[in-house]
């Protein structure tokens, strides 16, 4: 394998795949006092809708977004410390997915927000911070 | 062997800089969240390096990546008692420019070995032997203090005395090497199958990341997704995670993209703002921000800054964006929002 042909073969840039059932309209979504939630809010971008199902770790679920092919998942306390984030396909994921027990836990009130990307990663769709606690 | 053109003397050189720093030259650095002591038993893990290195040629200049990672192996007796091996593999990727040529880039590989001891506090790794191409170790040891550690996870980084690290930039244009460990207590035969089976995904991670810290690279965000996504599925089933309930948490890999994220906090690599996001969302995912120093955090929104300054200047609304949400996830809900409103502007 010639030295290009190796170089090649790790800058395999992968386009994100997906294409997630629409489910959501492209509506905007109010602030709410979040200063990220503000600073969207006159964009034509969906509004993701999520839940949060309580336990010893918390689930969240979320809304597909017409155009998203990722999602990704931003746990931080209400004081703006980061505690997690996490992207997928999918429209579901318990905090630490794969960690289980052994990734973090909320020790803090916390919120959970959602952003939809497209599959070059442009925002097309996202959440208000939703309660954890 | 390393391959080489009619480069090889210069970036010998420049590799026997590098890796006599490497090996040689090490102090501790400043200690995280580390809460205790490496407790009895056996461990399985893995210890890393990463150096970056430039320096200039006639009518061009080299920029080098060297990246290594390699198992280790050791236990820990009750009285504290450190005892076990080491070996290391890795590969260095080179870029060249050069007046008149096409840019190109090269790829070595490289491997050394020797043993730990220590106390239970931290562990020294003692190289003896092993080399990159023409370029061979002598016999030294590097000091690996711990930074983390629980009942069954222990972590630690290591860098470059700071005086050696000026003398090698005189010596060869430009030039820093750090590196991380971890190890997990084997508390079953399978765990070692299972701590190698991390090793070998933290060695495709750097691989990974070590496109990104070539000139232009780019992040393959898919593939570095996918592999922290298998890392801790291995994980999970590897650690006694009701033991260490309440305690820090803390992945192998966190280590590893701490290390790109403060390369690139210190400008000694460049990449772009949406794989800066993809990093910090990944360092995040893996407790990179959980081991860190303090101020790590915010020297990761300082780059943000630079980056939405830039931004702004080049009318990249992508690159805004980006910045956006990276901000966002780091809780900065008003560099946030500054780089939304800028993004808006651009489009």
């Amino acid at each position: 394998m010639s030295h290009r042909t190796a170089l090649a073969s790790l800058v395999l840039v992968a386009g994100l795949a997906g294409g997630a059932a629409p489910v959501a309209a492209a509506v905007p979504v109010g602030g709410g006092g979040d200063p990220v939630s503000e600073a969207l809010a006159d964009r034509d971008l969906a509004a993701v809708k999520v839940k949060v199902k309580d336990g010893e770790l918390p689930t969240f679920l979320w809304t597909r977004v017409r155009g998203a092919s990722t999602y990704l998942v931003s746990v931080r306390t209400k004081k703006g410390s980061p505690l997690w984030a996490w992207s997928g396909e999918e429209t579901k994921v318990r905090l630490g997915d794969g960690l289980g027990l052994a990734g973090p836990r909320i020790t803090a009130p916390s919120v959970v927000q959602v952003f939809a990307l497209d599959a070059d990663g442009a925002l097309v769709g996202f959440s208000k911070p939703v309660a954890i606690r | 062997m390393i391959r080489v053109h009619a480069l090889r003397k210069s970036r010998s050189r420049a590799m026997a800089v590098v890796l006599g720093m490497t090996m040689v030259s090490l102090v501790p650095v400043p200690a995280g969240a580390g809460d205790g002591r490496v407790v009895a038993g056996d461990w399985s893990g893995a210890f890393s390096a990463l150096a970056v290195y430039g320096f200039p040629v006639a009518d061009g200049r080299i920029a080098t990546t060297l990246t290594a990672g390699g198992p280790l192996a050791f236990t820990v007796t009750d009285g504290g008692r450190v005892q076990g091996t080491w070996s290391i593999d890795g590969f260095v990727i080179s870029r060249v420019s050069i007046t008149g040529v096409e840019p190109f880039s090269t790829t070595t590989n490289l491997r050394a070995n020797g043993v730990i001891g220590g106390a239970g506090s931290g562990l020294t790794l003692t190289v003896q032997g092993g080399g990159v191409g023409p370029v061979a170790f002598g016999l030294a040891t590097v000091d690996m203090p711990l930074t983390f550690a629980t009942c069954d996870y222990v972590a630690g980084t290591w860098g470059v005395v700071e005086g050696a690290q000026r003398a090698a930039a005189l010596a060869s244009g430009s030039v820093s090497a750090s590196g991380t460990w971890y190890a997990f207590r084997r508390a079953s035969p399978e765990d070692a199958e299972r701590a190698a089976t991390i090793e070998r995904l933290e060695f495709t991670l750097r691989e990974v990341l070590s496109v990104v810290a070539t000139p232009g690279g780019v992040l393959d965000r898919r593939e570095f997704t996918r592999i922290i996504g298998e890392m801790e599925r291995v994980q999970e089933s590897l650690r006694d995670a009701r033991r260490c309930v309440g305690r820090n948490w803390g992945t192998p890999f966190a280590g590893v993209i701490m290390q790109f994220l403060e390369a690139i906090a210190n400008g000694r690599i460049d990449v772009r703002a949406q794989d800066l996001q993809t990093l910090i969302e990944g360092g995040l995912r893996t407790g990179a921000f959980v081991d860190a120093p303090p101020e790590f955090e915010g020297l990761v929104v300082g780059v943000l800054r630079v980056k939405l300054t830039a931004a702004r200047a080049a009318r990249d609304a992508n690159a805004a964006e980006a910045v956006g949400i990276a901000a966002a996830l780091l809780g900065e809900g008003a560099l946030a929002a500054e780089a939304f409103e800028a993004e808006r502007s651009f489009r």
